[in-house]
């Protein structure tokens, strides 16, 4: 029995009704708990876990309705089933709405006896579920790495609670993302997750070949399928069997090639270029695309079919701007890896730096990060990295600055301010009067503002505040005959 | 310190009473309506055991008779308030026997009072309390109000009673609770007692009630 000594405890301060009620459910392979009233109950809850109780709603001491808002007060985590005489009815509808998981009436004849027996598996596994997810919250509470995947903001940690729920199955998966991501890494991390583990990883991406190459790299060819093809080559459904197969860019496909990958997506079996027969391959998919899907579905790119086939489950990837928490974490991350691997002895940016790098809208996600990263390590002299060092040569060179602050909902206010704020501060070229006057605010607040958030990453050098012909400003902030800060203009994709 | 309770009768003779007396059998069914049911569902309960049990070959008679007994234990609770309350809806007979009106009404508020962790206490004497020649209606009326007034003051209550040649004196005493205090009766019960020559009189915890021979 698939919830074999699941814990049950019986509320009711009938005995003639618990004992009854216990050998039955007994019969059915649970263990079971008797309070007689639903303070009883209470205590019980507090030192031990129950996937169901079933409580009467007129009980002494502790009645039905008040022993289920104790249990949601006190967050105990537990699915309950109230019992009640068709008088109370109006009480069961009451419980419902403060989150009993169902009611059964008296009297409790052989009809009712064997809904309860229905009801409490799907009880049971409503409880398991949700104790995992409590489980995995807890677990990914002030997690930072996730397999290849850095990150610790909410945004990432839904992404990890999905993988890890995702991962075990069998069920394709679409990730969806800007360039520069991560998608590869997330379906790195659910291959590693899975069962599949074990089996190879293969991924390819799909715009990066012309049709012909990606239909013999996915299908394979027999020997002299087409001119050349002097020997017989497995594709890549068959070289990724027992494994999972990654394919990007997936809305890239010709519409001869979806049609192919849907097939054998449909049949889990493939045939070969210029082969006959059949082969049955056993693969999990899982795609990515940086399009916009609607559009593409739309304008007949991608047929919607091979969307549902692809899309069993989605993976939004947020873009870095929407996750600013991460940045700092991921900016040091990348400093102490290229720093090593150059042998170069880099210990932090400088606070002008962090101000840019924090300000920043990152179009290239992560991978711009990384790059950036990577060129100021390279470049940089001194054991500090400097604005110069970190900003691309394409920014120092343009005049444009960013107009536009995005600001992911479930924000704080705080967090909102501060992201205003070091947009508005770059933007004016580091001058805190003219921030100031533009935020309608005074300059010591803007000067809090940005301390403030680089306070984590960087002391500020000196006092934090030079005046200069009129302009207050933060050291290095503004290199001679340099623009201060970020133009708008993106970086070009990188494929 | 006792104090007589007492009023001027009240108009409306019979078809008061007769209000009264089905307003005072509601509160007794319903308080008992609970347990009947509770009682009917653990009969059901346990058969089903015995039912979905005795289908099982390796399953012994033996292991059943705690479920059977159970069921039959609650059967009774179910007899014993279902006749109480066939009894009390049927007309008083007169003379009314005193002893079997007490003990109807307790089978209801005591069930009921018990389920809510009230004790109810009969001394056996009540047995012998006889008949009484007031106005049978009204004394079984003055009987259903004076025990639902005691068990709503108190959690502890002694009934008891005194066979006398020339009165039949019934008692309750409310020993528990926070406030055990005066159990009070409808004002409207006592006129109609005073008119058929029942003395309610209150003493602190204590109602007693005197029928005439």
């Amino acid at each position: 029995m698939k919830h074999a000594n699941a814990k049950i405890l019986i509320a009711d301060d009938e005995q003639a009704i618990t004992s009854g009620l216990s050998a039955i459910l007994a019969d059915e392979g649970y263990a079971i708990d008797i309070a007689p009233d639903g303070q009883k109950a209470l205590e019980r809850l507090a030192e031990e876990r129950y996937g169901v109780i079933l409580a009467d709603l007129k009980m002494p001491k502790l009645d039905g309705l008040s022993l289920l808002r104790e249990l949601q007060s006190k967050q105990i985590p537990t699915e309950c089933i109230i019992i009640t005489g068709q008088a109370t009815v109006d009480s069961a509808v009451q419980a419902m709405q403060q989150g009993a998981y169902d009611y059964i009436e008296k009297p409790l004849n052989a009809d009712k006896l064997n809904r309860l027996k229905a009801l409490i598996p799907k009880a049971l596994e409503k409880f398991n579920v949700q104790q995992k997810n409590r489980e995995l919250t807890s677990r990914l509470e002030g997690l930072t790495h996730y397999g290849e995947l850095t990150g610790q903001s909410e945004a990432m940690r839904s992404v990890y609670q999905i993988i890890d729920a995702v991962a075990p199955s069998n069920a394709s998966v679409l990730i969806l993302g800007e360039s520069g991501t991560g998608k590869e890494l997330v379906a790195r991390a659910m291959h590693a997750k899975s069962e599949r583990s074990k089996g190879p990883f293969f991924a390819l991406n799909c715009a990066a070949l012309p049709k012909e190459i990606l239909e013999n790299e996915l299908f394979g060819h027999e020997k002299g399928a087409f001119t050349g093809s002097t020997n017989e080559k497995p594709g890549a459904f068959e070289m990724a069997s027992g494994g999972t197969i990654f394919l990007d860019e997936v809305a890239e496909m010709s519409p001869d090639i979806q049609v192919k990958l849907l097939r054998a997506l449909e049949t889990r079996q493939v045939r070969r270029l210029g082969g006959k027969k059949e082969i049955s391959v056993d693969i999990r998919i899982v795609a990515a695309t940086n399009k916009d899907l609607q559009k593409a579905i739309a304008e007949t790119e991608l047929r919607e079919d091979l969307y549902y086939r692809l899309a069993v489950v989605e993976i939004v990837l947020p873009p870095l701007r929407e996750r600013t928490d991460d940045i700092k974490l991921l900016a040091d991350e990348f400093l102490q890896r290229y720093a090593s691997q150059n042998g170069k002895q880099i210990t932090d940016f400088d606070t002008a730096a962090w101000d840019w790098i924090l300000s920043y809208h990152w179009p290239g996600n992560v991978r711009e990060l990384k790059n950036a990263v990577e060129r100021s390590v390279i470049m940089a002299r001194g054991d500090t990295i400097s604005v110069s060092d970190v900003m691309p040569r394409h920014l120092r060179a343009a005049g444009e600055v960013p107009t536009s602050v995005t600001i992911q909902v479930g924000s704080s206010v705080n967090d909102a301010r501060r992201q205003l704020t070091l947009r508005t501060f770059a933007s004016t070229g580091g001058d805190l009067v003219r921030t100031a006057k533009l935020l309608g605010t005074s300059p010591d607040e803007v000067r809090r503002d940005v301390m403030g958030l680089l306070s984590d990453s960087a002391a500020p050098a000196g006092n934090g505040e030079e005046v200069s012909n009129g302009k207050h400003t933060l050291p290095e902030f503004v290199p001679t005959g340099r623009p201060t800060a970020p133009a708008k203009k993106p970086l070009p994709k990188k494929r | 310190m006792t104090s007589p309770v007492s009023s001027a009768p009240i108009n409306g003779g019979a078809s008061t009473v007769e209000a009264l007396w089905l307003e005072t059998l509601g509160a007794l069914c319903s308080r008992a309506a609970h347990e009947i049911k509770g009682a009917l569902n653990g009969v059901v309960v346990n058969v089903e055991v015995v039912r979905s049990r005795s289908e099982k070959p390796e399953v012994t008679g033996a292991s059943l008779h705690q479920y059977a007994q159970s069921a039959s234990g609650q059967l009774d609770a179910v007899i014993v308030m279902t006749e109480a309350m066939l009894a009390l809806t049927r007309p008083a007979r007169r003379p009314l026997a005193l002893a079997q009106t007490v003990r109807n009404v307790e089978a209801l508020v005591g069930a009921s009072a018990r389920a809510d962790d009230k004790q109810v206490e009969m001394q056996g004497v009540v047995d012998s309390l006889g008949s009484t020649s007031a106005d049978a209606d009204v004394a079984r009326l003055v009987i259903g109000a004076a025990f639902i007034a005691a068990v709503d003051a108190s959690s502890d209550v002694l009934c008891s009673a005194a066979p006398g040649t020339d009165a039949a004196v019934l008692c309750w005493e409310c020993r528990g609770g926070e406030s055990p205090g005066c159990p009070s009766m409808d004002t409207a019960v006592i006129s109609l007692a005073a008119a058929e020559g029942i003395d309610v009189r209150r003493d602190g915890p204590r109602l007693s009630i005197t029928f005439p021979r």
